[in-house]
């Protein structure tokens, strides 16, 4: 169907320019996103460690942070600004960087035109400014790190007047490091609009022929309904960064009113805080579903592989992505029952959050019959997806806490809420993330994984995410975004436990240095992936018909042709456990779609 | 520098072990021919998985144990009990849902662990199953919505009404401290007005200092609130966002430049009945090494930020207290109202704005109680009337004939005026200890309450409180004054 011509010059000689740098091949960007996630889970990971030590050891001294990080570390201690700089930089890094570009730009990237049988993504030019957009929003925010007066430190949320108040004796994080980091989320929201726009197209344009929506593998099916979201929801965050820019640089009053600085009145007049709340919710929450919801559909599709079993009610789970997506709208304000806004707003916003309980619950319900009466390979990749399993029902069920406008009273801004979105969020969405890689190994690298070194990390990481986290719910009085809680004497209850919690930060942290040394060696020297067994792990999908080695253009030949949905597993036809999307129904079988 | 090297080379010789090791069971897989065939990996993980399972399920079983001290005092305000009940019973519905849901899953992987020989089922969809696991959740939320939203209009309600004999504190942030101001005396806030000419340094909150209702304002640097006494906070902050955190009494709000927020409730338990809920605590019983007595003596409940408001937002701390009545009256009345103690700069600073602050022209919402006129004219809501028609023989509360008549038109401006309520206050002028006067005083308005009572007003529509001596609107050393300041009001609303 899509552009067979292509097919002929399938594969030309590419400079070393045009393969690895200004690549227009979906498989190399996939490439490229997954190392600069990589890149950027790091630095995310390494500024959780640092202030770790100082919430895990806030009376010691570390004489080396002093040599690595000069002024914002003097005495061997980390200031309380950098502190803030730091936890501000680790949201932004981890959430945008990592979980949404580096999550999705990898899978969509990889998965999209592999599972729908296309030769590239629609326009494969703009996929390749999608990267540089990113990389150049990236090359930003590692500026901002470096500025006199520090990086922004206003919370990854950057509320104003915080944030908006260009005033070193407000907020020194406030001053050139803010610029930097709405600069770079400009460039980060083009990013991933081009990407976005480009991911729909080419999924509602360049299905191979027979491969019909009900066709098409949950990964998919997640991917596009998460590009919808991003192409939805990231425009208004821009124009809410670009009326904050307006308020701090040219003084116009859209999020500022009455504000009093050292006993005078400045002159802004008639601006509201709350709006920008309004205006980075309606992005921020449809992000955390940007983030789930890959990680969802790639959770799907391993849980399914490995159980060589259908995924329990496949069109429940796409009607599930369905109504998060469409609810995932409409709860934006649950950010905000405390600050401010009509309590009556309140009351609507609780009824839809608590209502999303309903599609997830089903999603959980129907991974867990995936793998009943499965015959399950436990490879490291679905050891991950199980693990995700876990950690989305132990965060998931936390979110009826703080849904619940009345029980968010007091947990709102506490580390029960930090406990929370870390679980369901950050930890769960990494765990689909790392699930995918082992699984596509293969296929975006032409050589295996080693799985020793994948089990290893799979145990550490589950432990010491668990053991980092759960404590954290018991915290619940404790405010998040304190550098030492001794002032108090109602929080300075907690050192034991925060050193706890510190030293399996940096055990879980290790972990993942392993993962990374694993895919480096991996990619270079592991075992070869060979045109003899293309399809390591008996998988129905088209990305497993191409050949091992990278084509632009991915199929030598004609593209493959489907007839029957991406599930087929056991279903008593044929010699092997599973039926190719490429082949034939037989006689009898049963069509599921 | 050489330590950070050292520690670097240790780190890498870490690695390259870890990397050796898996090498070398990787080569052992390939030497069986099983690099693809997982049949012994599947026994192993998934006995080891289940272990881990295990392994995870007593230990958070143990943390709800271990973390025990962490767990706040019962809640000392009203709402806060009521929000504390939620939650218990949103732990019980999400920790059932977490066991079952995880003891399935750990049980699939161990039994389903994959075997050459088994084969899965093909199990791809059943309506039925998909409907229970909809409908169930479902029903679930909706109680929990509805039991949330119940608390929830019940913390915020939407009509205008405010409990009777409500103290209103007014506390504005800015980094990094609070600035609580309370009413003073005559319970009204001075007028606040935010521009340039009235917002200066020495003047942050922009208090109109012509404004008499400023004069008797005092701030304080400690939160006192009084048992069983409605108080609601009207919250504000100057520079950056802040948030109003109470934890104990489970409440919180954002303080926001510009838009005026609040939040109120009961304080319930007072701080010293919260130090003896901790006594069990296992934290708060320990000794505490400075002070050689367990810590829960030194006890106070907290004032925090929950909003990131810059460098310092962790130090916001300011102690609060929950006293008796007869406690936070003499408290306030060792607060100096801040246009005393500052006469010479608040005169400077008038006079920099060619202002001058006008006598004051105290209770100009009070009028004399009259019958008659309030029987045609219907009552006037804003206003709090005044009489001396109800009296009191010296050191008695007992009602004589002619209070049982006022009184008596009291009722009928009750019966008459169905939907409003009516809120006692008794005064007394200083004769006499202080304490005793606030008894007694707070004996007759009970008095008065009992006899409206008796002829059938419905008791939510009454609140009676005494207020000793500490109200006086006249000079209490002239006869003439003390005569004024022996007196009972009431309002209606």
């Amino acid at each position: 169907m899509a552009n067979t011509a292509h097919a002929d010059h399938g594969h030309h000689e590419e400079s070393f320019l045009e393969k690895y740098i200004f690549s227009q091949d979906h498989k190399m960007i996939a490439r490229q996103f997954l190392f600069t996630g990589i890149f950027w889970s790091i630095v995310g990971a390494a500024m959780s460690v640092l202030f770790r030590l100082q919430l895990g050891w806030p009376n010691e001294t570390f004489p080396f942070l002093e040599t690595l990080l000069g002024k914002w570390a003097e005495g061997g201690r980390i200031s309380n600004e950098f502190y803030y700089s730091l936890v501000t930089m680790h949201g932004t890094i981890l959430v945008f960087f990592v979980l949404t570009a580096g999550l999705s730009g990898t899978f969509a990237n990889l998965l999209i035109p592999y599972q729908i049988g296309a030769r590239d993504m629609a326009s494969p030019f703009m996929n390749m400014l999608s990267y540089w957009f990113f990389l150049i929003a990236g090359v930003l925010m590692l500026c901002s790190l470096f500025v006199q007066t520090g990086a922004a430190s206003g919370g990854w949320t950057m509320y104003p007047p915080l944030s908006a108040i260009r005033d070193a004796k407000v907020n020194a994080g406030s001053m050139w490091g803010t610029d930097l980091w709405f600069l770079s989320m400009s460039m980060f929201i083009v990013s991933s609009l081009l990407g976005g726009l480009n991911y729909i197209a080419t999924i509602l344009n360049l299905r191979t022929k027979g491969m019909t929506m009900w066709r098409l593998p949950l990964t998919v099916w997640a991917l596009l309904f998460t590009a919808i979201l991003g192409v939805l929801a990231f425009p208004p965050l821009l124009s809410a960064a670009l009326l904050l820019e307006f308020d701090r640089i040219f003084d116009t009053s859209f999020y500022l009113s009455d504000i009093v600085v050292g006993g005078n009145l400045l002159d802004y007049k008639g601006g509201s805080p709350i709006l920008y709340q309004h205006l980075f919710w309606f992005l921020g929450h449809p992000e955390v579903y940007i983030i789930i919801l890959p990680a969802m559909g790639i959770t799907s599709e391993i849980l399914a592989v490995n159980s060589r079993k259908p995924v329990f009610g496949y069109r429940a789970m796409v009607y599930a992505i369905g109504v998060i997506v469409l609810l995932g709208f409409l709860v934006w304000a649950h950010h905000m029952y405390m600050s401010g806004m009509n309590p009556f707003l309140g009351s609507i916003f609780t009824l839809f959050t608590l209502l999303i309980a309903v599609p997830s619950a089903v999603k959980v319900f129907n991974w867990l019959t995936t793998i009943w009466k499965g015959n399950l390979r436990l490879t490291p990749g679905m050891l991950f997806a199980l693990g995700f399993v876990s950690l989305f029902i132990s965060g998931g069920l936390t979110g009826i806490f703080l849904g619940n406008s009345a029980i968010d009273i007091p947990l709102h801004d506490t580390y029960f809420v930090v406990a929370h979105f870390h679980i369901v969020m950050g930890v769960a969405a990494f765990f689909a993330m790392f699930a995918g890689v082992y699984h596509w190994f293969p296929k975006m690298f032409g050589r295996y994984i080693n799985d020793t070194l994948g089990y290893v990390h799979f145990y550490v990481t589950i432990i010491s995410a668990y053991a980092i986290f759960i404590p954290m719910h018991f915290m619940l009085s404790l405010p998040r975004r304190y550098y030492v809680y001794s002032n108090f004497q109602t929080f300075n209850i907690f050192e034991d436990v925060s050193k706890f919690i510190s030293v399996f930060a940096i055990i879980s942290f290790m972990a993942q240095i392993l993962f990374v040394v694993n895919i480096v060696y991996s990619a270079l020297k592991g075992r070869k992936f060979t045109n003899e067994n293309l399809n390591p792990w008996g998988s129905t999908t088209l990305e497993w018909t191409t050949p091992a080695e990278h084509l632009h253009g991915n199929w030598p030949g004609e593209l493959p042709e489907v007839h029957r949905w991406p599930y087929d597993y056991s279903t008593g036809y044929g010699d092997t456990d599973f039926r190719s999307q490429t082949e034939p129904l037989k006689e009898g079988e049963e069509s599921h779609g | 520098m050489l330590n950070i090297l050292l520690t670097l080379g240790v780190i890498v010789l870490f690695y390259s072990v870890a990397l050796m090791l898996a090498n070398i069971v990787e080569r052992i897989r390939a030497m069986r021919g099983e690099e693809l065939d997982y049949s012994r990996n599947n026994q192993t993980h998934g006995k080891l998985f289940m272990i881990y399972g295990i392994f995870f399920l007593i230990m958070c079983a143990f943390s709800l144990k271990f973390m025990e001290f962490a767990s706040l005092p019962t809640a000392a305000s009203n709402w806060g009990v009521e929000i504390d009940f939620l939650f218990i019973v949103t732990c019980w519905i999400t920790g059932i849902v977490f066991v079952i849901t995880h003891i399935a899953l750990f049980y699939f992987v161990w039994k389903y662990r994959g075997e050459k020989e088994n084969k899965a089922t093909f199990f791809a969809h059943s309506g039925k199953l998909e409907l229970i696991w909809t409908s169930i959740p479902a029903l679930t939320m909706a109680v929990l919505v509805v039991m949330g939203l119940k608390t929830w209009f019940n913390v915020f309600p939407n009509s205008k009404t405010l409990p009777a004999n409500q103290m209103i504190i007014e506390a504005t942030a800015k980094q990094f401290n609070w600035m609580l101001r309370y009413p003073g005396p005559d319970g009204v806030f001075g007028k606040r007005v935010i521009s340039k000419e009235f917002v200066s340094p020495d003047n942050e909150l922009g208090i109109d200092w012509t404004d008499p209702a400023s004069h008797d304002d005092f701030f304080a640097s400690e939160l006192y609130m009084v048992k069983d006494r409605p108080v609601h906070f009207n919250l504000g902050a100057l520079d950056v966002l802040h948030s109003f955190y109470l934890p104990h009494f489970r409440m919180k709000m954002d303080c926001v430049p510009g838009i005026p927020t609040g939040i109120g409730f009961t304080p319930t338990l007072t701080n010293d009945e919260t130090r003896e809920l901790l006594k069990t605590n296992k934290h708060w019983a320990s000794i505490d090494p400075e002070t050689n007595e367990p810590r829960y003596m030194k006890f106070n409940y907290e004032l925090a930020c929950a909003e990131l408001c810059g460098k310092s937002h962790y130090g916001m701390m300011m102690p609060a207290h929950v006293v008796s009545q007869s406690k936070f009256d003499e408290w306030a009345k060792s607060q100096k109202p801040f246009y005393e103690v500052n006469k010479d700069k608040i005169q400077a600073w008038l006079a920099a704005r060619n202002l001058t602050a006008s006598a004051p022209a105290a209770h100009d919402n009070h009028k004399a109680f009259n019958f008659e006129e309030v029987l045609n004219k219907g009552i006037d809501k804003d206003a709090v009337y005044e009489t001396d028609a109800i009296e009191f023989a010296s050191g008695s509360s007992e009602l004589n004939a002619k209070s049982k008549g006022t009184l008596d038109q009291l009722v009928q401006l009750l019966e008459k005026n169905a939907d409003s309520k009516i809120a006692l206050a008794a005064h007394t002028d200083s004769d006499g200890d202080d304490n005793k006067n606030l008894e007694l005083s707070q004996k007759r308005a009970d008095a008065c309450s009992a006899y409206l009572l008796s002829k059938g007003v419905k008791a939510e529509r009454i609140a009676a409180k005494g207020y000793g001596e500490t109200q006086p609107v006249a000079d209490n050393a002239t006869k003439e004054g003390k005569q004024k300041n022996r007196r009972t009001e009431f309002d209606f609303n």
